[in-house]
């Protein structure tokens, strides 16, 4: 069965245009507008991965984060956390809250890619 | 001893005399006296007018800082609301010319192709400004992190090989076998390597463009040449600074925004190197560039 990934972003273009290539490159998708009907899909569509922007109405990115990541049921599903916030800071804070990847908008579809199975096939240490 | 007459006549009058020189001269200074005040009080005016003036002048001097603040943090804005949308038209092109999005005939991948040039073309120009604006605002942080630098040339220098064949132009590249690794931000020296290979592609018609990384004792030595049109000795001064086309021809399909090499010698001084140019008109352009393997060294 095909992986599903839940995009995460409050830009209705970005949404289509990144689901339309992740479904080009044989992934199941699912998209959520703001950060509380992020938390709803999660559970609703019980995804492999999360592509997660920051700036989000009602819950902001970081906590929704946070959140998954504090949760035992949802800790293991990879965050990528996709942002036109470019400051270095912003990485650090990325990390502090458990997000596994931090990529900057503009949207490179390669590197996107590259990351997403990464995550979804780590290669096996050792 | 003999006391002649008229002796006390004469000292008299020699006193009367010194006292009157002596008043006058008293007199004389107490008007240099009073002169002197009235200067002092102008130049105390004086004083307390410039110091007025100053303040002035620091505060029209903070109120312009300002001013060039705000500039470039609404270059900065726009720029990032500007590239948002562009990518996502630049995405949905590319879906179309990958097929994504269904079949598309090879006259529409032509013009889709013609759409994709240009929103690369409008995509240089806002990173462009977006650099130039943390540049000049000092925002501009580096990541820095021990990077092969021949490995990185020999990676822009490929990406360049579709243009030189349809340019008909050699890219001749003298680079070691070994790795060379210097302590610096990958992305921004990628940059300077972009930057002055596709300057050197927009100025030569014919001949070949060369790249050259070599290693010395305490710097990597790089230059990129060309056997393009050069610039002129007037000209050569002032290739760094922003806004300056020289040579612009109408015939030119990249048309730049004159900072691209302003931005190459910010960055090169940002890792503390060194970049300078040699020229010849009609005979081509070289610029080198040396950086340091260790900055802190």
């Amino acid at each position: 069965m095909a992986k599903k990934i839940l995009i995460v972003d409050d830009e209705v273009n970005i949404t289509k245009v990144l689901a339309s290539r992740l479904n080009a490159s044989g992934y199941d998708s699912a998209v959520a507008y703001d950060g509380q009907e992020a938390l709803d899909k999660v559970e609703a569509e019980k995804p492999d991965l999360i592509i997660l922007d920051l700036m989000l109405p009602k819950i902001e990115g970081y906590r929704v984060c946070r959140l998954l990541k504090f949760d035992k049921k949802y800790q293991h599903i990879p965050i990528i956390i996709f942002t036109a916030r470019a400051q270095p800071y912003e990485k650090t804070m990325a990390e502090s809250v458990g997000a596994d990847a931090y990529i900057t908008k503009p949207f490179e579809p390669d590197i996107l890619l590259k990351k997403i199975d990464e995550l979804l096939y780590p290669k096996h240490e050792g | 001893m003999e006391i002649k007459d008229g002796p006390g006549e004469d000292l008299v009058k020699e006193i009367e005399s010194l006292k009157s020189k002596c008043e006058k001269a008293q007199a004389e200074l107490k008007a240099t006296k009073e002169e002197l005040e009235v200067q002092a009080w102008g130049l105390n005016k004086t004083n307390e007018a410039i110091k007025v003036l100053y303040k002035e002048l620091e505060n029209k001097n903070r109120e312009l800082k300002k001013l060039d603040d705000m500039k470039n943090e609404f270059i900065n804005t726009v720029s990032h609301e500007l590239r948002t949308p562009l990518t996502t038209i630049r995405e949905v092109i590319a879906q179309f010319l990958e097929g994504i999005l269904g079949e598309t005939t090879s006259e529409q991948k032509e013009f889709l192709r013609i759409c994709l040039e240009d929103v690369d073309r409008l995509k240089r120009l806002i990173d462009d400004l977006l650099d130039t604006s943390k540049l000049e605002s000092g925002k501009f942080s580096l990541v820095m992190e021990w990077v092969d630098i021949a490995g990185l040339a020999k990676g822009v220098i490929d990406s360049f090989s579709p243009r030189a064949r349809v340019r008909n132009l050699e890219i001749k590249k003298d680079l070691p076998g070994i790795k060379l690794m210097a302590y610096a931000d990958r992305d921004t020296i990628v940059r300077v390597f972009t930057n002055l290979i596709a300057n050197a592609f927009k100025f030569t018609d014919t001949g070949h463009i060369e790249i050259s990384v070599a290693d010395k004792p305490e710097y990597i030595e790089c230059f990129v040449s060309d056997t393009g049109k050069g610039i002129s000795e007037e000209d050569l001064p002032k290739v760094f600074t922003k806004f300056q086309q020289f040579g612009r021809r109408e015939d030119v399909k990249e048309k730049g925004t004159g900072l691209g090499l302003s931005i190459v010698k910010n960055i090169i001084d940002l890792h503390k190197g060194k970049i300078w140019v040699e020229s010849k008109l009609n005979t081509g352009t070289k610029f080198t560039f040396i950086l340091p393997k260790s900055s802190q060294g």
